[in-house]
C-alpha cells in the first residue's frame, strides 16, 4: 500500500493547494474500493482455502497441511467428472446452436431491409425481458409434449434459445460495423451472397461472434433452474445440478471435493472474464443496453 | 431484388432463431397462460384429465394472503438489493474508478467482478461458509472478535442475509453499466467546473449525475426485471425458508409446480408475475426506442 | 440459376443449423435408451438377448444393500434360463426432492422399470396412469398369503386394484431418551392420553431448557408432516380422514380441529422446537443434531430409527442405542395408547416399461425370503410377510421382529386418492402454527379451505 502511495504521490507535483484535498480524496478512494473489493473477495476464501485442505469442512479454516488431493480425487472419480462432461456438452451445444442460428438471423436483421425488421428487433429484444423462472412450468410441458424432456438436446435447444436475444443482437451489431461495400465488391466478382457472406463478412466479425459465444457459453454453464426441471437423470445432469445435490445431502458430504469442484467450476468464468476483458465493458453494455 | 424468393431468402436465414425463440421462448408465455385455465397437474386422475376451471386458479391467488407477500418479498429483494445497494455501490465503484491517475483498477474491477461472472451455485456455496451459524461462520468469527455473539443468519435474518448476498453479486452490472456511461462524459466539462472551483460533491451532484440519468433509469429497469427472476442463489441456500421467510415470487412458483405439482395455480402466477414484469419492461423498451 | 442458388444457400444454412443441432444431440441416450443407460448396458451375451431392467434408488444405505443383492436376482433368474440385468441408478436425495424428481421422471414417461418410494405417493401415481396395474400378477401369487392383511389393505387402491408390492413394514412410536428423562427426575412410564403427555414434557421443558419433543410439523418437513406427525396425533383423537361410504375427504370434524389444538398447545408451551421445523431439512438439527445430543427428548420415529437414523451406519449414530433410547407408544386423546402402521415404502413398476414380466419378477423377488432379509435389516423395517422370521440377518434383528407382531395390532390409515393434497395442507397448517401466527382453531379453519381449494368441492365433506 505505501508502495502504491509513493508511486501516486510521484506523479503529482503541480497545485500545491489542491495538493493535500486531493491526496486526502484518493486515499479515500483507495479505501473504499478496498473495502468494497475485500467485500466481494471475502467469501470465496471458503470454496479455495477447502479446496487445498484435505481435512476440510463446511466452515473456514486454514489448513494444516496443503495439499492438491482434493483435486486428485475430483479428477479421479467419475461422477464428477461426468458432471464435468455434461456440464461442456450442454453449454457448448447451446453455444454452437444459439451462434449458428443468430450469425444467421443477425446477418438478415443487418443487411435486409424488410417490412417489420423493426417491430421484429424490438420483439426479439423484448422476449429478452421473460424471468425464465416465471415461465418454468409451460416451459417444463412443452419440451415434454415435444418429447425432449431429460435429453441433452432439449436442454441445449432451450438454453440457446434463452440466449438468443442477446447473441442475435450482438450479431447484427457486429455485422453493421462490417461496410457493406466489401461484400458487394465481391458480389461484382460472381460470388454468391452466402458464399460471400461468409468469405468476407464473417471473418470480419470474429471478434463479435467470439464474444457472443463467451457470453453465451458462461450464461449456460452457470445456469441452474432449467436443468433442474428438465433433467431427471443423475448421468446428464451438468455441475450445477451436482452441486446443488451434493450439499444438501446430509453427512455425506465431502466437502474438500465439494469445494474443489467448485473452484474447477468457476474457473471458465474467471478465464472469460480475462479473456474478453476488453470487450467487456462495449459487450456487456451492449448485452444490457438489449436486456442482461 | 424484393422478389418473392428474396423474401424466402429472409425467411430462412431468420427461421432458425425465431423458431427457437418462438417455441422456448414466446410458447411458454403463451403456454402460462393456457395453463393457467386449468387443474394440470403431474399427479392423480387430474394429470390424465386436466379440465378448464376458468379464473378459479386466480380467484385462489388473490384469496392467499401468501401470494401477496412473496410479491412484497419479491419487491422488498429488488428494492433493497438491486435499487439501493447494487446501484449505490455499483455508481460508487464506477466512479472512483473513473479517477484519473488511480493504481490497480484493473485488480480492484476484478475483484468486484468476480462475484457477478461465477455461477449462481458457487455463490452460493461461497455464502453458506460465511454465513453459517455457531460460531464457525465466517461471518460470525469476524464479528466474535469483536466480541459479539455468534448469529444463525440465515434463520435470523434470512430476507436480509439474501439482500446483501444479491448485493455482493450484482454491484459489477451497475459497475459496468456506469462505467460506460462515464466514458461517454466529455472529460472537459469536469475540467472546466474544476477550473470554476466546483467541489468534488457539487461536480458529481451538478454534472456527473444529470448526465447519467438515462443510464440511471436503464440501470433500474434491467436490475428490477433480472432481480425479479432470480430463483438458483435462493432455492440454493434456504429453498425459500425459513418458514416463508425468503419465498420470493419465483419460489412460490417452483413451490406450487414443482413441489405440490399445481401447475395451473403455478402458471397463474407465473402470468401475475409476467404481467408485472411486461409493464417494466413496455417502460424500457419506450425508451430505448426514444435514444436509439 | 440465381434462384437455385438460393435454395443452395437456404439448404446449406438448413443444414448447418441442423449439424449444429445433431453435433450437440449425438451423445444423448434417447429417452427410450436412458431407460437401460445409466452407465453403458450390459453388452449382449451369446445366449439369448438379455433384458435390461433399470432400477432407481435414492437412498444410501439402501442402494447398498441392492448393489448386493442384484447380482444375485440375476444368478438367480440365469438358473431359470432368463437372462435379465439390473441396472442400478443411483440418485442420492432428499425425500422431498426426490419425490418432484421421480413425478417428473413419470410424467415425462422416463421412469425406470422398477422405483420405490413411500406409499403415500401410489394412489396419485396410479390415478395418472404412471403405475403397471399388478393384481392379476400379484393375486396370483401364493406367497401374497403370507403378507399381514394390514399391509394387502395398504397396497390395494380404493379402484379395488392393485399397483405396488410393499417394500417392508414399520411401526411408528414415540421414541424416547432414557437417560435424559432419567437424569431429570421424569416418569419413563408409558404416557396415558395427550394431557398425561403434556404434563410431563412441561416440567421436563423446565429442567431441560430446550424443547423437548418433537411431532414434525410445517411445510419444510414436506410429506413427513402429516405422515410421521399429524396423522399419529389425529389416530389418536379416533375420528374419520376419509369417509369410506361416500368415497370423500373429511376437511372438517371436531376430531381435526383437536388434533391441531394439540399442535397449538406443543408450540404455546414451548415444547416442540419451532426454529428448527421452519428451516430447510428440519429433520437434520432436531433428529440427527438434538435427539443424539440429548438436548430432545422424545420424537415420533419409524422402527427405522433403529438403524437408518441412529444405528452405528446411520445418519447420526448413538452409542449404546439401546441403553439410552426406548418407546412409548402414541398416547390417545382419551383411550389406550396405541401403536401406528404407517404405509411403509413401496415398489411400483412403470406402466411404461418395456418388461412388465420380468420388473415383476425383480420385485416378487425383492420381497422374499432372503433378499427381504436383507433389504429391511438394512434401513430398520419390519417385515412385511409372517413367513422370514428365521431367516437371517432379519432373524437377529429382535426389535424389528417386535414390531413385525405389532402390525396386526396398531392403527392404519390407508392413504387414497388427494392424500398429497392432504399433506399439503396439513404441512401449512401446522406450519401456522409453529410459525405462531395461528391458533389451533384458526389452522382447522385453514386446512379446511386449503384442503377444499385443493381437492376441489366434490371431492370432501364436512362432519
Amino acid at each position: 500500500m505505501s508502495a502504491v502511495r509513493a508511486a501516486v504521490q510521484g506523479n503529482r507535483g503541480s497545485e500545491p493547494r489542491a495538493r493535500g484535498g486531493r491526496r486526502l480524496g484518493t486515499s479515500l478512494a483507495y479505501l473504499t474500493l478496498a473495502i468494497i473489493g475485500i467485500f466481494c473477495l471475502i467469501p470465496f476464501s471458503w470454496p479455495i482455502l477447502a479446496s487445498l485442505d484435505p481435512q476440510a469442512g463446511p466452515y473456514l479454516a486454514v489448513p494444516t497441511q496443503w495439499s492438491l488431493a482434493n483435486f486428485g480425487r475430483l479428477l479421479s472419480d467419475p461422477t464428477w467428472l461426468r458432471l464435468l462432461l455434461n456440464s461442456m456438452i450442454l453449454s457448448g451445444g447451446a453455444t454452437i446452436v444459439a451462434l449458428a442460428t443468430s450469425v444467421l438471423g443477425g446477418y438478415a436483421l443487418s443487411r435486409f431491409a424488410f417490412r417489420g425488421r423493426r417491430v421484429l428487433l424490438f420483439g426479439i429484444l423484448f422476449t429478452r425481458i421473460i424471468p425464465a423462472s416465471a415461465t418454468i412450468a409451460p416451459l417444463y410441458f412443452i419440451v415434454l409434449r415435444l418429447g425432449l424432456a431429460n435429453t441433452y438436446h432439449g436442454v441445449i435447444l432451450v438454453e440457446a434459445a434463452q440466449q438468443l436475444p442477446l447473441t442475435l443482437w450482438m450479431m447484427k451489431g457486429f455485422f453493421d460495423t462490417v461496410p457493406r461495400e466489401l461484400e458487394e465488391a465481391a458480389w461484382i466478382d460472381g460470388a454468391d451472397r452466402l458464399g460471400s457472406a461468409i468469405r468476407i463478412v464473417l471473418p470480419l466479425a470474429m471478434p463479435g461472434v467470439g464474444a457472443a459465444a463467451l457470453f453465451a457459453f458462461i450464461a449456460v454453464w452457470g445456469d441452474f433452474l432449467t436443468p433442474l426441471i428438465l433433467l431427471q437423470s443423475p448421468d446428464l445432469f451438468p455441475i450445477s445440478i451436482g452441486l446443488f445435490r451434493a450439499y444438501i445431502g446430509y453427512n455425506l458430504v465431502d466437502w474438500g471435493e465439494l469445494a474443489a469442484t467448485s473452484i474447477l467450476y468457476m474457473l471458465p468464468a474467471i478465464a472469460f472474464y480475462l479473456l474478453v476483458r476488453r470487450y467487456l465493458l462495449r459487450a456487456t453494455v451492449v448485452g444490457a443496453l438489449q436486456g442482461t | 431484388m424484393a422478389g418473392p424468393s428474396h423474401r424466402l431468402l429472409i425467411a430462412g436465414y431468420l427461421a432458425p432463431a425465431l423458431l427457437l425463440l418462438a417455441v422456448f421462448v414466446v410458447a411458454p408465455v403463451l403456454g402460462a397462460i393456457g395453463l393457467s385455465l386449468t387443474n394440470e397437474t403431474l399427479t392423480g386422475p387430474d394429470a390424465l384429465a386436466p379440465r378448464f376451471v376458468g379464473l378459479t386458479n386466480y380467484g385462489r391467488l388473490l384469496a392467499d394472503s401468501e401470494f401477496y407477500a412473496s410479491f412484497l418479498r419479491s419487491g422488498a429483494f429488488v428494492f433493497f438489493s438491486a435499487l439501493v445497494g447494487q446501484f449505490v455501490l455499483g455508481l460508487l465503484a464506477a466512479l472512483l474508478l473513473a479517477r484519473p491517475l488511480l493504481r490497480g483498477k484493473g485488480l480492484f474491477g476484478g475483484a468486484i467482478l468476480l462475484p457477478l461472472v461465477v455461477p449462481e451455485t458457487v455463490a452460493s456455496l461461497a455464502w453458506a461458509s460465511m454465513l453459517a451459524p455457531a460460531e464457525f461462520g465466517t461471518v460470525n468469527r469476524m464479528i466474535g472478535g469483536a466480541g459479539f455473539a455468534p448469529i444463525a443468519w440465515l434463520q435470523a435474518y434470512p430476507l436480509q442475509s439474501i439482500i446483501v448476498i444479491n448485493i455482493w453479486r450484482g454491484i459489477a452490472f451497475a459497475m459496468i453499466l456506469f462505467q460506460a456511461a462515464l466514458e461517454g462524459i466529455p472529460r472537459e466539462l469536469a475540467e472546466a467546473a474544476q477550473v470554476d472551483g466546483a467541489s468534488a460533491w457539487q461536480q458529481l451532484r451538478l454534472i456527473t449525475l444529470p448526465l447519467l440519468r438515462g443510464a440511471i433509469v436503464l440501470y433500474m429497469l434491467l436490475t428490477t426485471i433480472a432481480t425479479f427472476g432470480v430463483f438458483g442463489l435462493i432455492y440454493f441456500l434456504t429453498q425459500g425458508g425459513p418458514g416463508k421467510a425468503t419465498s420470493v415470487m419465483s419460489i412460490y412458483i417452483y413451490n406450487h409446480a414443482f413441489n405440490f405439482f399445481e401447475i395451473g395455480l403455478g402458471s397463474a402466477a407465473s402470468v401475475m408475475m409476467l404481467a408485472v414484469v411486461l409493464v417494466i419492461g413496455l417502460v424500457y423498451v419506450r425508451l430505448l426506442r426514444a435514444e436509439i | 440459376m440465381r434462384a437455385s442458388k438460393r435454395w443452395l444457400a437456404m439448404a446449406l444454412t438448413t443444414g448447418l443449423v441442423a449439424g449444429a443441432c445433431s453435433s450437440g444431440a449425438s451423445p444423448t441416450p434417447n429417452s427410450a435408451a436412458s431407460q437401460g443407460a445409466a452407465s453403458a448396458p450390459a453388452t449382449a451375451s451369446a445366449a439369448s438377448a438379455p433384458v435390461t431392467l433399470t432400477l432407481l434408488e435414492h437412498q444410501q444405505l439402501r442402494a447398498d444393500v441392492l448393489k448386493k443383492l442384484l447380482p444375485q436376482f440375476e444368478a438367480a433368474m440365469a438358473a431359470q434360463g432368463k437372462n435379465i440385468k439390473v441396472n442400478l441408478v443411483l440418485d442420492i436425495l432428499p425425500d422431498a426432492q426426490f419425490q418432484t424428481k421421480l413425478t417428473l421422471d413419470y410424467s415425462a414417461g422416463n421412469a425406470a422399470d422398477v422405483t420405490s418410494d413411500v406409499g403415500g405417493v401410489v394412489p396419485g401415481f396410479a390415478a395418472a396412469g404412471y403405475l403397471l396395474d399388478l393384481t392379476s400378477r400379484v393375486t396370483a401369487w401364493p406367497d401374497w398369503q403370507h403378507f399381514y392383511q394390514v399391509i394387502r389393505n395398504q397396497t390395494t387402491q380404493a379402484d379395488g386394484k392393485i399397483y405396488s408390492l410393499p417394500r417392508g413394514a414399520n411401526t411408528m412410536e414415540l421414541f424416547y431418551r432414557t437417560d435424559v428423562l432419567q437424569k431429570y427426575g421424569i416418569s419413563t412410564a408409558q404416557p396415558t392420553s395427550w394431557a398425561d403427555l403434556i404434563s410431563r414434557m412441561v416440567a421436563l421443558k423446565a429442567k431441560m431448557g430446550t424443547p423437548p419433543i418433537l411431532y414434525p410439523a410445517g411445510t419444510a418437513w414436506g410429506g413427513g408432516s402429516m405422515d410421521e406427525g399429524f396423522l399419529h396425533v389425529f389416530l389418536g383423537t379416533g375420528g374419520q380422514l376419509y369417509d369410506n361410504a361416500t368415497g370423500k375427504w373429511v376437511v372438517k370434524s371436531t376430531a381435526l380441529t383437536d388434533a391441531f389444538g394439540f399442535y397449538a398447545t406443543l408450540t404455546n408451551d414451548g415444547l416442540l422446537p419451532v426454529q428448527a421445523l421452519q428451516n430447510p431439512n428440519p429433520w437434520q438439527p432436531t433428529k440427527y443434531v438434538a435427539f443424539p445430543a440429548g438436548t430432545l427428548a422424545v420424537t415420533t420415529q419409524g422402527t427405522w430409527g433403529w438403524t437408518y437414523d441412529w444405528g452405528p451406519t446411520g445418519s447420526a449414530p448413538i452409542p449404546n442405542l439401546f441403553s439410552k433410547v426406548a418407546t412409548w407408544e402414541f398416547p390417545a386423546q382419551s383411550g389406550s395408547p396405541f401403536v401406528s402402521v404407517p404405509v411403509d415404502w413401496m415398489w411400483m413398476i412403470s406402466a411404461k416399461t418395456q418388461h412388465p414380466d420380468e420388473a415383476f419378477a425383480l420385485a416378487q423377488w425383492l420381497d422374499t425370503g432372503q433378499a427381504l432379509a436383507n433389504d429391511i435389516v438394512a434401513v430398520g423395517n419390519a417385515s412385511p410377510r409372517d413367513d422370514i422370521q428365521n431367516i437371517a440377518p432379519y432373524s437377529q434383528d429382535q426389535y424389528l421382529i417386535d414390531a413385525e407382531k405389532q402390525l396386526s395390532t396398531g392403527k392404519t390409515f390407508l392413504p387414497q386418492v388427494g392424500y398429497d393434497k392432504i399433506q399439503q395442507a396439513v404441512g401449512q397448517a401446522t406450519e401456522d402454527i409453529i410459525s405462531g401466527t395461528m391458533t389451533g382453531a384458526q389452522a382447522a379453519a385453514e386446512f379446511t379451505k386449503m384442503a377444499t381449494d385443493l381437492l376441489g368441492a366434490d371431492k370432501v365433506e364436512q362432519q
